[in-house]
């Protein structure tokens, strides 16, 4: 019996780093975000210019005196706002790395976890794990939660690779949606993550 | 960096006895002597280019806002007129319509436009200061070529250009910005006469990201300033 309750405070013990560590990495990840927007709102902005500029240049209106003057001006803009979309696109594959690093590390305090419980699971009866009190939740619900998150971390990556691979310059209506769909999934992520995280609070917070 | 060179490029107005300590860093091969003559001529210029870029860039952004500020004032203007379409559309005759329409200019929309001209005519008095430097690398080239025996090779000024490498340098520069002012003198002149959007989206773009300075201006500039050993 005391060894079990010694293998309980263990498994306890290595919840809660993991816990910590996903409080950390969420700061990490709301900045990722806060960045990837900034650049994706620019690349919608360029790539509106350059809408404007192919349907100057395609409506050939007799009284635009830019084109008149300088007759290859718009190859020339077109090339300056094509050459900054590639600047923002490299800006947000950084961006992704970024957020794979932070799903790693979110997938590794799931392993950690995991791992521990894996290796004595046969001293952690199923009464006992799944057995919770007021203030600190039953392990299995936690180990439960940790994958909750990381799959969602998973989607999240995913998701913003697919956005970011369909990006067609000459295509407007997906550049103006691109930021509407890179964000699909964050508000899920952020909400889940809170009630996560007041949900372990008590727990965290007794260690 | 961009105070350094500023220092660099007016210490010679400044003071010209103050020679020693502006010369003396620029030597490439280590020489702790101050620079005289072409080579002293040619460094200065090549601080000024970077000044006169920078304080370009400055004029530039200063009349992106103000396009943009002219470009908001005219959409507002447009979509304020066709409101009055909606709302008095059968109640005034057509002509009390029209003479009600074009009365004029949206407020605000001279004074923006004045500021604009402002701005494009410092950016053509920059410009002269521009192509003169040219001219002086060119006077420069030609005095040197007097000096030098006509059988050999030019000498590096200070690395390995020599004087008519900075001419080319300079005159290049100088054909973009050039380029680029008459671009500028279109917009200012065309750009408030527009209500269409994508119009005056092109022009703001226009303006901001200045087509006819290529992509090795920015080369141009720094390999004339590593040359000179400001970089």
């Amino acid at each position: 019996m005391a060894n079990s309750s010694k293998i309980f405070d263990l498994m306890h013990k290595q919840l809660r780093k993991s816990f910590k560590n996903i409080e950390s990495i969420k700061n990490v990840w709301k900045n990722t975000c806060s960045t990837a927007l900034s650049s994706l709102n620019s690349l919608q902005n360029v790539a509106e210019q350059y809408h404007c500029i192919l349907r100057c240049v395609r409506s050939q209106s007799p009284d635009f005196m830019l084109v008149k003057r300088f007759p290859d001006i718009h190859e020339r803009i077109q090339y300056k706002l094509i050459q900054e979309m590639e600047l923002l696109i490299e800006k947000l594959q950084i961006n992704i790395d970024e957020l794979q690093a932070i799903l790693s590390k979110v997938h590794q305090q799931y392993v950690n976890s995991m791992a521990v419980y894996k290796k004595n699971a046969e001293h952690l009866p199923l009464d006992k794990i799944t057995e919770g009190t007021a203030t600190w939740p039953s392990v299995a619900d936690m180990l439960e939660w940790l994958q909750d998150v990381d799959a969602l971390f998973n989607f999240l990556c995913e998701n913003q690779r697919q956005v970011l691979a369909s990006v067609n310059y000459n295509n407007e209506e997906l550049m103006q949606s691109l930021s509407t769909k890179w964000k699909r999934g964050n508000r899920e992520t952020e909400e889940s993550l809170e009630n996560v995280l007041a949900h372990v609070s008590f727990f965290m917070a007794d260690g | 960096m961009a105070d350094e060179k500023k220092k660099k490029g007016s210490s010679r107005r400044g003071n010209k006895s103050n020679t020693y300590d502006d010369g003396a860093d620029a030597s490439p091969s280590g020489l702790q002597c101050p620079l005289q003559g072409s080579a002293r001529v040619i460094k200065d210029h090549c601080a000024d280019w970077h000044n006169h870029i920078d304080k370009w860039n400055g004029m530039n952004d200063a009349g992106f806002n103000i396009i943009n500020k002219i470009i908001n004032l005219r959409l507002q203007a447009k979509s304020d007129g066709q409101r009055k379409v909606e709302v008095r559309s059968v109640a005034t005759t057509e002509a009390e319509f029209m003479s009600d329409e074009h009365d004029g200019m949206p407020e605000g929309l001279e004074a923006l436009c004045e500021q604009l001209t402002t701005i494009q005519t410092s950016m053509a008095t920059l410009m002269k200061k521009m192509a003169a430097i040219t001219k002086h690398f060119q006077g420069v080239e030609k005095l040197e070529q007097k000096r030098r025996n006509p059988n050999m090779y030019a000498s590096p000024m200070f690395t390995s250009w020599s004087v008519d490498k900075f001419v080319q340098a300079s005159q290049h520069l100088q054909d973009m910005y050039q380029q680029e002012l008459e671009v500028k003198k279109v917009i200012v002149e065309d750009v408030a006469h527009h209500d269409d959007r994508d119009i005056m989206m092109m022009y703001a773009s226009t303006w901001l990201h200045q087509p006819y300075i290529e992509d090795d201006a920015v080369v141009t500039l720094e390999s004339m300033l590593t040359e000179t050993g400001f970089r």
